[in-house]
């Protein structure tokens, strides 16, 4: 009990000791770009509560939305990809090109395409967040064991069992690394997506703020974002290790 | 050991198919790998037969195609000419009433099921119920002594143990043969002879069939009813020499007796000679 203390001090200390430096430094500041800290959490507590009605649930529903997509394609046709040598030797050479266009640069043609919509940000970030998961599940299927195959030709494991049981757990490492890095561009493209053509969601707050040259909502919006993107990781990071406690090392 | 209601009944199925036919009979089995002009054969013109019940072990120099014949009895390989029987059934994919123990017990096992669920995963798609299920794996846990150690991961065990959990999950499946590949080629000296001996307990206790590859011929006239010397290449049955020592064997006396020292001189000599023929 006490060493949990101890753990939880330990975690919190730092940014703590953090935030009272920005506190105390920035507490007379006149300057225009870096309010007091004070202002901006007030500009905070103003922001809310209509704000997380307004502002976090859209981009958080279309964040998962979009990164739900991108993971179910993207370790879907992974898993096919990365088992089936041919398509990937056929598909390598497109998804290799898909993949190093910068996912913000398909933007401007989406929302030709589909309107300023939601369907449009999930669509992009769908898009966009797809490679990382795809090409990660492709080398963790490419890599499953062969033993393990022939475990389940022996036992006559059935089609369901052999990809859940077997193929999707034995390629699972890899699978969670591509899909973490999916969520990095998920957050991103949901801000980016929100900036152009939009009318609410966190990217809006803050580009609406830099507008009306607001900065202490802006600076509010930009730790609200920084705070979504802290928890969304940290709740991977525990779900992973759950996933993955069998390997025992993390 | 106990007696299971549930095995009689099962192997009684099997066996009735075909009353009459041995085990597991190989006619004229030869497999090559590659194409055409860049094919190499591995194996030539083997013809085995192995009578229920039996214990055959099959030794010969290391790349002599030993895991590529016990491949193709497992099914797991088709041959390129010639026929496997199991039960008098030909051999077309991995037969029911057949499992394996593999060499590499570290990667054959499912790293992420712990020990009883790795037991329990080729009774998954028996029509068992689950409590039925649950007392096999029971049972089988302590037919190989790891009753204590059913909730831990593979990770957590000793090779020699891990061993252990595959040869439970083979035994699970209910098996009238089971075929070993080298399977305790990885472990040291004692742990091999510990686990030699579970072996044999096993096969009195189900009255299963066993081919054992290795290349340890010690371990092959200790183990075996028949061992099946193959050499050349390809490779072919150079030898099958009868092992008649009492049983139960014992790692000490058995080892001990003069019989064994001329019946390993005997393995030994066919394998020297048949590599200097080549």
């Amino acid at each position: 009990m006490t060493r949990r203390l101890i753990l939880v001090a330990e975690l919190v200390a730092l940014p703590f000791l953090l935030v009272t430096v920005w506190w105390f430094s920035s507490a007379g500041s006149s300057s225009v770009f870096f309010p007091p800290l004070q202002t901006i959490l007030a500009a905070l507590v103003d922001w809310f509560p209509e704000g997380v009605t307004r502002d976090v649930v859209p981009s958080v529903v279309n964040l998962l939305a979009g990164y739900a997509i991108a993971v179910t394609a993207g370790v879907s046709a992974g898993m096919v990809l990365g088992r089936v040598r041919a398509l990937e030797d056929a598909f390598s050479p497109i998804i290799q090109f898909m993949r190093s266009i910068p996912p913000a640069a398909l933007l401007p043609f989406f929302i030709l395409a589909m309107g300023p919509t939601s369907t449009m940000r999930i669509s992009v970030i769908a898009v966009g967040a797809v490679w990382p998961t795809l090409l990660s599940t492709i080398d963790g299927a490419r890599g499953i064991e062969p033993a393990l195959l022939d475990v389940t030709k022996i036992y006559k494991t059935s089609r369901l069992r052999r990809i859940f049981k077997v193929l999707l757990p034995a390629a699972s490492p890899l699978i969670l690394a591509g899909m973490k890095t999916s969520l990095a561009f998920a957050i991103i493209l949901v801000v980016v997506s929100e900036m152009l053509a939009s009318t609410a969601g966190i990217g809006y707050f803050i580009i609406s703020s830099q507008q009306y040259f607001n900065l202490p909502d802006l600076w509010a919006g930009t730790i609200v974002m920084g705070l979504l993107g802290y928890l969304l990781s940290e709740l991977f990071f525990f779900v992973e290790r759950r996933l993955l406690a069998w390997k025992g090392e993390i | 050991m106990t007696s299971f209601t549930t095995e009689s009944s099962i192997m009684d199925t099997v066996q009735e198919a075909a009353p009459s036919s041995p085990a597991l009979e190989v006619s004229r089995l030869a497999k090559s790998y590659g194409k055409r002009e860049a094919a190499k054969q591995v194996l030539a013109d083997i013809t085995v037969s192995v009578a229920r019940g039996e214990f055959v072990c099959v030794v010969g120099p290391s790349g002599a195609g030993k895991t590529t014949l016990l491949r193709c009895l497992s099914g797991l390989l088709e041959p390129t000419t010639g026929e496997v029987l199991v039960n008098g059934h030909a051999v077309d994919g991995p037969p029911d009433e057949l499992a394996v123990v593999f060499q590499d017990y570290s990667r054959s096992l499912l790293p992420w099921m712990k020990v009883a669920a790795n037991v329990e995963f080729p009774l998954l798609e028996k029509k068992m119920s689950k409590a039925e299920r649950k007392a096999l794996v029971g049972q089988m846990l302590e037919a190989v002594g790891l009753t204590q150690h059913a909730g831990k991961y593979p990770r957590e065990l000793s090779g020699g143990m891990q061993q252990r959990v595959a040869i439970a999950r083979a035994l699970a499946y209910r098996p009238t043969i089971l075929l070993m590949d080298e399977p305790f080629a990885s472990l040291d000296a004692q742990t091999r002879a510990e686990l030699e001996d579970v072996v044999l307990q096993l096969r009195d206790d189900f009255g299963v069939t066993i081919v054992f590859v290795t290349h340890d011929i010690d371990e092959a006239v200790y183990l075996g009813d028949r061992v099946v010397v193959l050499s050349g290449t390809p490779a072919t049955v150079s030898e099958i020499v009868e092992v008649c020592f009492p049983t139960p064997r014992d790692q000490v006396t058995t080892k001990a007796l003069p019989e064994f020292g001329a019946i390993r001189g005997e393995v030994l000599t066919r394998i020297r000679d048949a590599k200097q023929q080549y």
